[in-house]
Parts: structure tokens; C-alpha cells; sequence
């Protein structure tokens, strides 16, 4: 009994204990002396219960937002320089902060959508009062190398019982892409670019036609030979931050491959000739993106209409990006994507993630697998409008900040599905045959803030 | 008649009871004020929050406000301002709560909250002085001299020979870059305290 009645009155001292340390006098006390000696953690583990007992005013959401933002936890912060201003709306410290915050937790577009706000004198200080129609620039170009010949070499396709064998696969090529990036107004911004595909294509040809009585059989074609693939690319997007934390984009990417290849004999005036053809193939990939930031997690998706030689399909994707640290330095990012393209297997998962190792480099990874064939990813920035299915995608990239010029290094290596086609003799009909071959795509970036 | 007599005699006994409790309560009421005052006078602010909070009711007026003004001198900013909150929300037309509130607010870097607390006392007395000069204030402090100006234009309107308004005034315009009215009005604020620094340091810069 008497255990007891000293637990109850170690319990009742405790209670009373946190009750007094719960008024404003000393959480206010408190927090002030662990502001000032830049004790973080200690002013958030008074801040935070007292918020939950309704002490809640200017100068303690300052001190817990700067706690927040000293420790690095970005995101974070933002809630409590929020409900700072809301106590009073012209405090250009608390629009500063917030400012900052919005900047390093990757919400660029919450941040300049502040500048109207911001008074004359936080203005020059953050440098946004000259406004710049043209805010940067982006480029990027790399070469693509492809194992494709090497997976061919050694198929027979020209040998009895077959009569046609036909068999195009890609050889190397060059990606480059150059775009400006445009300010309309604090909430409207745009990108626009232009790239170009550069690839060179071996083709086979193979046919052996069989002898018709009574007619000169006509002779055996053989071409083995390389024609060059040219695509020309259109992208723009537009960003508008429709409330806070929430950004839609509309985009478009409109591409447009012309190539020349064998297709067949002619009859000519001498004799057969050979018949090449022009080939133009124009895709479009038109739609509508969000980003809707939460905390620690930022939920992003998109729907778009693919319009190509195949037809049309329509691609709806869903993910969210999770930045476990309250910043930019660490995040988790799945992406789900749906495609009518393919009925048989139409979801596609791509997963990345990426982490910062040193104070201005970043490296990320990321895999993806599904059919990509007609897929499109990241707003249709990257398309995948090639006639090759792929199956697997696996990246690899870094990225460096400097001031304001932004580097980046990506790898990418693709796993493709493609067939080669064969017709024995009449009667047992053409047979296409699946064979894979892999790409590796080595892309440099430069992004110029002005 | 008699029955009449009979029924006032019985509703008279009834309610005394409650006459006498009232009484009591007003006497006990009465009691705890005056102690605040001397525990107040004393500077012992919780002795003088204790006595009030055992006679405590939450609707209360004076109580309310008595409770917010005490817990502002003890330092309790967020304790003061909910006091005087339920103070303003018994009588929202009276404006000496909301004089009250604005103590705490600004203590605790509540500006806006502070500004429409002034904007409402001026809702309900347009010509109120302290509300004008001290939102005057608060605009100048935010470099909103528009929204300034008619703070303290309404103030020297109704005092002219009020140093405050008319030493604001004459600010105010002068950071609007009406410089001829700024040095009228300095001048004036030589007349009302003859070598005021302030003055003579607006009158150099229009020199």
C-alpha cells in the first residue's frame, strides 16, 4: 500500500512537473535560451508539446522553424514559417526563411510564387527584382551504343530451306537536345526545347525466289547494308503552381523520324532494280502533369495521349517521392504507369532513388521494367517511340551544383526485344523470331541558371 | 385578494434565498477583486491570478478581463490572450478588451493579430486616437506610409497640437516625398516642444 502511495505521488509530481513546464512563461523562457544557444533539438522538444497544448505564437513557430531549418529538415520548417506569417503576414525574416526552405526542399515554383509578396528590400537581397523572361538553360547529348550486331552474328538467314530473310537492327547514334527555360509570371513558368536522334541502322535483306516453269526465275537480292534514322524532337512544357505546394503542366513532345531504306526489287526497263523508300514517322504525346507536395512526400501523376503510326493509346501514370530526411539529400521515388499501348501487359514500375554524398554531388539509380514501347516518362520528356519493345531499363546518374550551373552524368542500359523474319519454303509460311539486344546510353547535361 | 397576498408572501420566499446567495456571491466577488488589487500593488501577480481563479465563472466579463491583464504582467502571454479572447466574446462591442488583447499579441509577435484588433475597436469608434496612432504606427513600421497617413491625418485632424500625431504626420508624409507638408508639419512640432530632435532631424533632411 505504501509502494503504491509513493508511485502515486512520484506519478502526481510528475504530472504537476509537466503541467508546470507547459505554460507559456517557461516554454517561451525555455525555447529563447536554447535559441540562443543554438540547441535545435532541445527548442524543438519544448516547441513541439507546447503547440499541442495550444501555446502558439509568432515568436515559437520562429524559433522551431530556424530549429528545423539549422538541422537541415527543410520541409519541415515550412509548416511552422507558414503559421509564422499567418501571426504576421509582413515579417520578412519568417518570408526569408520560408524563401530558403521552399528552395531546398525542391519546391522552386512555392518559392516564386512568393515574390510578389516579398517587400522591395528582401527582394534586392534575394536578387528577384529584375525579372527575367529567360531564367536558364538546359542541354544534354550522349552517345548510344548498342551490342544489337553482335546479338544477330551467326543467324542463318540466308541459307535453304529458307527463301526471305529480313532483319534490321540498330547500330550507334547520337542524342542531343538544347532548351531555354521561360518565366511568365511568379506562377506561370514554361520549358522549351529541341533534340535530335541521330542513329544508324544496318538492314538485311534476303530473297531467293523460286523458279516458275516456263518464266526466267528472277535473280536472288542480298542487301546488307546501313541507312541512317533522323529524329527531330519538339518539347514544352508549362509549369503553373496552381496553390501551394501543388503544380500542374501541360506537355507536349512531338517527334518526327525520316529514314531510307531497301524495300524490294522493281521491274525496271533492264531488269529488276533496286526500290528504296522515304520513311517518316510522326508521334505525339500530349498531356497533363501534377506534383502536389506534402511533407516529407511529394505525390506526382500524369495522363497523356500518344498518337503515333500504331495508333492511338493513352498512358495514366501515379507515384509520390518520399524524402525520409525532410530535404533534398535522400528520397525514395515509385512510379506506376499504364499504357492501352499494350493490352497484354500494360503497367510499367519504375523505381528510383537517389542520395547526396558529397556537399554538391548527388547520385541516383533507378530500374525499370515493363513493356516500354509507346511509353513516355517524366511528363514525356523521355519517349520510348522506337518500333524495339523494351523490357527492362536499369540508370544510373550524378549531378553536380555549382553556383549556377548545374552537371550531370546519366547511364542508361536497356534490355530490347526484337524479331527477325525468315519464309521457308511456300507452304510453311514466315516465321518471326524474338532476339534481344541491349543499348547503353551515356548523356551529359548542363543546366545554366542565369 | 388574500389568495394574491398568499402567492407574493410565497414567491417571496423563494426567491430570497437566491437574493441572499446573490448577495453573498457579490460580496465574495468583491472580496477577491480587492485582494487581486493589493496582491497587484505588490507585484505578486500569481497570488492575485489564485485569488480571482477561486471565484472564477467563464462568463464573466470582468473576471475575464481582470484574468487577462494579470496573466500579462506575470508574463503569460498565451494565458492572457485566451482570457481576454472570452472577455472580447461576452462583449464583442467593447473595446477595452481589445485594448487589453493587443498587449499579449504584440509580446508574442502577433502583428496582424494586433492590427485587426485595432481595425475592429475602429469599426466600432471611428475617431478612437489610440487605435489610429498606434495602426499608424504599425503601418509606418511596414513601410505602408499610404495606409499610415490616414491614420494619423484623422488623429491631427481632431488634435492638432498633439505631439504624437502631428511629429507622425509630418513623417509620414515626408517618407511619402511630400516634403513642402513634412516641413510644415515639423515646424509645427517645434511649436508644441520647442528643440524636439526628432523635428529638427526631419527639418535637416529636407534641407
Amino acid at each position: 500500500m505504501r509502494r503504491i502511495l509513493l508511485i502515486a505521488v512520484f506519478f502526481g509530481f510528475l504530472a504537476a512537473k509537466g503541467q508546470d513546464t507547459l505554460n507559456f512563461a517557461a516554454i517561451d523562457q525555455k525555447t529563447y535560451d536554447l535559441y540562443l544557444k543554438a540547441d535545435w533539438k532541445g527548442v524543438l522538444r519544448y516547441a513541439k508539446p507546447a503547440f499541442k497544448k495550444d501555446i502558439d505564437y509568432f515568436y515559437l513557430r520562429m524559433r522551431a522553424g530556424i530549429a528545423y531549418y539549422s538541422l537541415g529538415k527543410f520541409m519541415k520548417a515550412i509548416p511552422h514559417f507558414k503559421k509564422a506569417l499567418s501571426f504576421n503576414a509582413d515579417d520578412a525574416l519568417a518570408m526569408e526563411y520560408l524563401y530558403y526552405s521552399y528552395l531546398f526542399s525542391g519546391r522552386t515554383a512555392d518559392a516564386l510564387a512568393m515574390t510578389n509578396e516579398l517587400p522591395q528590400s528582401l527582394k534586392e537581397k534575394l536578387g528577384l527584382v529584375k525579372k527575367k523572361f529567360i531564367t536558364g538553360t538546359y542541354a544534354e547529348a550522349g552517345p548510344i551504343i548498342t551490342d544489337a550486331a553482335d546479338e544477330i552474328d551467326g543467324i542463318d538467314l540466308n541459307s535453304e530451306p529458307d527463301i526471305h530473310g529480313e532483319v534490321e537492327t540498330p547500330e550507334s547514334g547520337l542524342y542531343v537536345h538544347a532548351g531555354l527555360f521561360l518565366r511568365f509570371s511568379p506562377k506561370v513558368s514554361s520549358y522549351q526545347g529541341f533534340g535530335n536522334v541521330g542513329q544508324d541502322v544496318m538492314q538485311y535483306f534476303y530473297n531467293r525466289p523460286l523458279a516458275t516453269p516456263g518464266l526466267p526465275t528472277p535473280p536472288t537480292v542480298e542487301i546488307n547494308e546501313t541507312y541512317k534514322l533522323k529524329q527531330n524532337e519538339y518539347y514544352g512544357s508549362v509549369s503553373w503552381r496552381a496553390a501551394n505546394g501543388l503544380t500542374i503542366s501541360p506537355f507536349l513532345h512531338a517527334a518526327s523520324a525520316t529514314y531510307k531504306k531497301f524495300v524490294g526489287l522493281s521491274p525496271g526497263k533492264r531488269g529488276p532494280i533496286n526500290n528504296y523508300a522515304e520513311f517518316r514517322r510522326n508521334c505525339l504525346y500530349a498531356g497533363i502533369g501534377f506534383r502536389k507536395f506534402a511533407g516529407p512526400l511529394s505525390f506526382n501523376g500524369n495522363a497523356m495521349m500518344i498518337k503515333n503510326p500504331d495508333g492511338r493509346s493513352l498512358q495514366v501514370g501515379l507515384g509520390f517521392t518520399w524524402y525520409p530526411l525532410n530535404n533534398t539529400k535522400m528520397y525514395l521515388s515509385p512510379f506506376w504507369s499504364t499504357t492501352s499501348a499494350n493490352a497484354e501487359d500494360p503497367n510499367i514500375i519504375d523505381v528510383s532513388a537517389g542520395i547526396q554524398v558529397f556537399k554538391r554531388v548527388w547520385v541516383d539509380g533507378g530500374y525499370t521494367f515493363g513493356a516500354l514501347q509507346n511509353y513516355a516518362e517524366n511528363n514525356a520528356f523521355l519517349i520510348y517511340n522506337s518500333s524495339d519493345r523494351i523490357i527492362n531499363k536499369i540508370r544510373a546518374g550524378m549531378l553536380f551544383i555549382t553556383g549556377k550551373f548545374e552537371f550531370s552524368l546519366r547511364w542508361q542500359f536497356t534490355v530490347h526485344e526484337d524479331n527477325y523474319l525468315t519464309v521457308l519454303v511456300p507452304g510453311d509460311g514466315q516465321v518471326e523470331v524474338p532476339f534481344k539486344y541491349n543499348n547503353q546510353n551515356i548523356i551529359g547535361g548542363i543546366k545554366w541558371k542565369f | 385578494m388574500e389568495i394574491l397576498k398568499k402567492t407574493i408572501v410565497t414567491v417571496a420566499l423563494y426567491l430570497l434565498p437566491a437574493v441572499i446567495v446573490n448577495a453573498q456571491d457579490a460580496k465574495v466577488l468583491q472580496a477577491a477583486f480587492s485582494s487581486s488589487y493589493t496582491h497587484e500593488a505588490n507585484a505578486e501577480y500569481s497570488k492575485a491570478i489564485e485569488t480571482l481563479k477561486g471565484v472564477y465563472t467563464a462568463d464573466s466579463y470582468e473576471l475575464n478581463l481582470r484574468l487577462g491583464w494579470l496573466h500579462y504582467l506575470s508574463g503569460l502571454f498565451t494565458e492572457s490572450s485566451t482570457y481576454y479572447n472570452k472577455a472580447i466574446s461576452l462583449m464583442p462591442y467593447a473595446i477595452e478588451a481589445r485594448f487589453g488583447v493587443v498587449y499579449p499579441e504584440a509580446a508574442l509577435g502577433n502583428w496582424d493579430k494586433v492590427k485587426n484588433h485595432y481595425l475592429e475597436i475602429l469599426k466600432v469608434d471611428g475617431s478612437n486616437t489610440l487605435a489610429n496612432y498606434r495602426l499608424g504606427l504599425i503601418y509606418y513600421g511596414k513601410e505602408d506610409y499610404n495606409a499610415a497617413i490616414k491614420c494619423f491625418e484623422k488623429n491631427v485632424n481632431l488634435y492638432p497640437f498633439d505631439y504624437d500625431s502631428v511629429l507622425m504626420f509630418a513623417w509620414t508624409n515626408f517618407k511619402l516625398g511630400k516634403t513642402r507638408e513634412a516641413k510644415v508639419l515639423f515646424n509645427k512640432v517645434l511649436l508644441i516642444k520647442p528643440g524636439d530632435t526628432s523635428a529638427i532631424d526631419g527639418l535637416s533632411l529636407i534641407k
